[in-house]
């Protein structure tokens, strides 16, 4: 959940609360102090009559002896609510009365004193100020929602900002990370840690990726003397089988070294955006060129090949990078093939499949495409192609895939 | 024959690289001293064309790693409008001609050709082994005067083999001499079976003598 959306929820969740909680109060104690008001009024109406059947005029008398007798009444006094029944304006319908019954000896009679007052009007009264009380704290609270939420915004959007220039800080691309600055102490340290966190970084890769190019350009050299020196010792004249033995096997695992250290010297290049430079790229054009330099390869494992191949369908990207590709992949697609096998080459606008046919892997897809994985240890590849093709493929934000079907491996590239 | 090309005028290298491939030459590039270093180093090549001016080095600096480690490469020099300075102090160093910015790809051309005459072929325009006879420039083989057929990659192999006798090559060296560098990506150099084999029956049915010999484990050897 997010910090907005989490803090809105609180608030508006307590404001609810706080709102019918007040709100109920200052009902109660409005229709408390009312009723109250009324009560007196019954009271000193009730006074008066009382008064007035003392000294001025006593009342006709009617016998309620039988009724104290039956009910042996005491003198007393109480407070009801009462419907009434009446026509107003012919309508009939019951109205709420608020109701003082009095029972009193008088001058040695007994009476009962009824007296009542409406109490539509208090109601009215009582709701009235109740919701206009309500609709200020209403709108108090909306008011409050909104302008806190245009302020958490304001206040988090530094931070806001920060997180996606965060979440878009590549340590490959080597650009210091930018901030937006706020006046907020926390964010301040927040940004000055983070700055510090990805300079840190940058310069941990960028000696990491120096010593990587350098250790592999350094080593270039003597592996070059041993190899050349190799190649002088060959041409002696008179070296025994057991030597040449020797020799062969020395400078196979050179050459390998070598190899090595090229692949991986053109890993850190790739990886130090050496071939920035693009141009816009005729895929089929770079497919058959391919095929031409592995024409013989191909003839030897008598390899079928077969095309549907989509014209003029162009691709950005560096054209030593996407030959790299294309040539990586067909590589394999030869190495790992059958005598005999075949290959199909498929290019769209949206996609690139290269299939042979091949024995299926004996490790996860997945992992086919990470640094010195390989099916078999004693295969004499090091398992980076695939590698370098998929960081080619990172680098311009291309997918690639492998599946297996119908003994076919197919890697599809998807631009 | 293969050459490398050090320049950092990008547009000028492919636009170079792509008419001496239809030279049938076999071109490498390199765009920074860095880079040339590298190849140099892990490489060889007949013919290196050498920018002076890289952004990252002094190409003379270049020119005597490449006569230091492999003399027989011939260096052609390629040198802004007026700096005679670093013309002299090239042909000084061993740098085996010069050409000046901007030039006709067909004077380097010619200029590449005669370097290979004088450098490869000891200043003739054909070269001859025996009963074998090679026209570099027309891309025709005569046996004992009549000519055989030859597809591009056998005319290319015998081209190397002749201008290397008496050495022994190895299938890597072969390798990358005929389809360049990144060759070596490659693990296996049977194809070159392939192509020997041909070539070998070819020149045997027009009766030259079997000059090639497989020495074992390391390689092939042309001579006597």
């Amino acid at each position: 959940m997010k910090l907005l959306q989490k803090t809105r929820r609180i608030y508006i969740l307590y404001s609810i609360i706080i709102f019918i909680i007040s709100s109920t109060i200052i009902y109660n104690i409005l229709k408390n102090i009312i009723t109250k008001r009324q009560d007196e009024k019954l009271l000193h109406d009730k006074e008066i009559i009382a008064q007035k059947i003392k000294y001025d005029y006593p009342l006709p008398i009617f016998d309620v002896e039988d009724y104290i007798a039956k009910n042996n009444v005491k003198d007393t006094m109480y407070f009801k609510d009462t419907l009434m029944y009446q026509i107003i304006n012919g309508m009939e319908n019951y109205e709420l009365y608020r109701q003082l019954t009095s029972i009193e000896t008088l001058q040695g009679k007994t009476y009962r004193i009824i007296t009542r007052s409406s109490q539509v009007k208090n109601h009215e009264f009582v709701l009235a100020i109740s919701l206009s009380v309500g609709v200020v704290i209403l709108l108090l609270i909306i008011t409050v929602y909104f302008i806190n939420t245009i302020f958490t915004k304001r206040i988090w959007h530094p931070f806001y900002q920060n997180l996606n220039s965060l979440k878009n800080f590549s340590v490959e691309e080597n650009k210091p990370i930018e901030l937006e600055d706020s006046k907020i102490d926390e964010f301040k340290e927040l940004n000055n840690s983070l700055t510090k966190l990805t300079e840190k970084l940058s310069s941990d890769f960028n000696n990491l990726k120096e010593f990587t190019e350098n250790a592999s350009h350094e080593m270039q050299t003597p592996l070059a003397i041993m190899q050349s020196k190799l190649e002088f010792l060959m041409q002696s004249e008179n070296l025994i089988i057991e030597d040449q033995k020797l020799i062969s096997a020395v400078y196979s695992a050179s050459k390998r070294l070598s190899k090595l250290n090229k692949t991986l010297l053109m890993l850190s290049k790739i990886e130090n955006q050496q071939y920035s430079q693009k141009e816009s790229i005729v895929i089929n054009k770079v497919i058959n060129n391919q095929l031409n330099i592995f024409e013989d390869f191909i003839e030897n494992k008598e390899i079928n090949i077969s095309k549907n191949l989509t014209l003029d369908v162009k691709v950005e990207a560096n054209p030593m990078l996407f030959d790299m590709v294309i040539s990586n992949l067909l590589g394999n697609a030869i190495k790992h093939n059958q005598n005999k096998g075949n290959i199909h080459i498929t290019t769209c606008d949206i996609f690139i499949t290269i299939s042979n046919s091949g024995k299926p892997l004996n490790i996860p897809s997945d992992s086919l495409f990470e640094r010195f994985k390989k099916e078999s240890k004693s295969s004499e590849s090091f398992g980076l192609g695939l590698a370098i093709v998929k960081k080619i493929c990172d680098i311009y934000d291309w997918k690639i895939s492998h599946s297996y079907s119908d003994n076919q491996h197919h890697f599809s590239i998807y631009f | 024959m293969k050459i490398l090309i050090i320049e950092d005028e990008k547009e000028l290298v492919s636009v170079t690289c792509k008419y001496l491939q239809k030279e049938d030459f076999v071109c490498e590039y390199a765009f920074s001293f860095f880079e040339a270093e590298d190849k140099l180093i892990s490489y060889n090549y007949d013919i290196v064309i050498l920018d002076i001016n890289l952004p990252d080095g002094n190409g003379l600096e270049l020119l005597k790693i490449i006569k230091k480690n492999t003399p027989d490469t011939g260096v052609l020099i390629v040198s802004a409008k007026n700096s005679l300075d670093d013309k002299l102090i090239g042909l000084d160093l061993g740098a085996d001609d010069y050409i000046t910015k901007p030039f006709h790809l067909a004077e380097l051309n010619s200029r590449i050709n005669s370097l290979i005459r004088r450098q490869k072929f000891e200043g003739n325009d054909n070269i001859t082994f025996n009963e074998i006879e090679i026209d570099p420039k027309a891309r025709t083989v005569k046996v004992n005067n009549s000519p055989v057929v030859l597809t591009k990659k056998e005319f290319h192999l015998l081209l190397y083999f002749i201008t290397n006798k008496n050495r022994v090559l190895t299938k890597e060296s072969i390798a990358e001499h005929l389809w360049g560098d990144s060759i070596d990506l490659v693990d296996n150099f049977d194809f070159i079976y392939t192509h020997m084999r041909n070539l070998r029956k070819k020149l045997k049915n027009e009766g030259a003598t079997d000059y090639m010999q497989t020495i074992y484990g390391l390689g092939y050897k042309f001579g006597e």
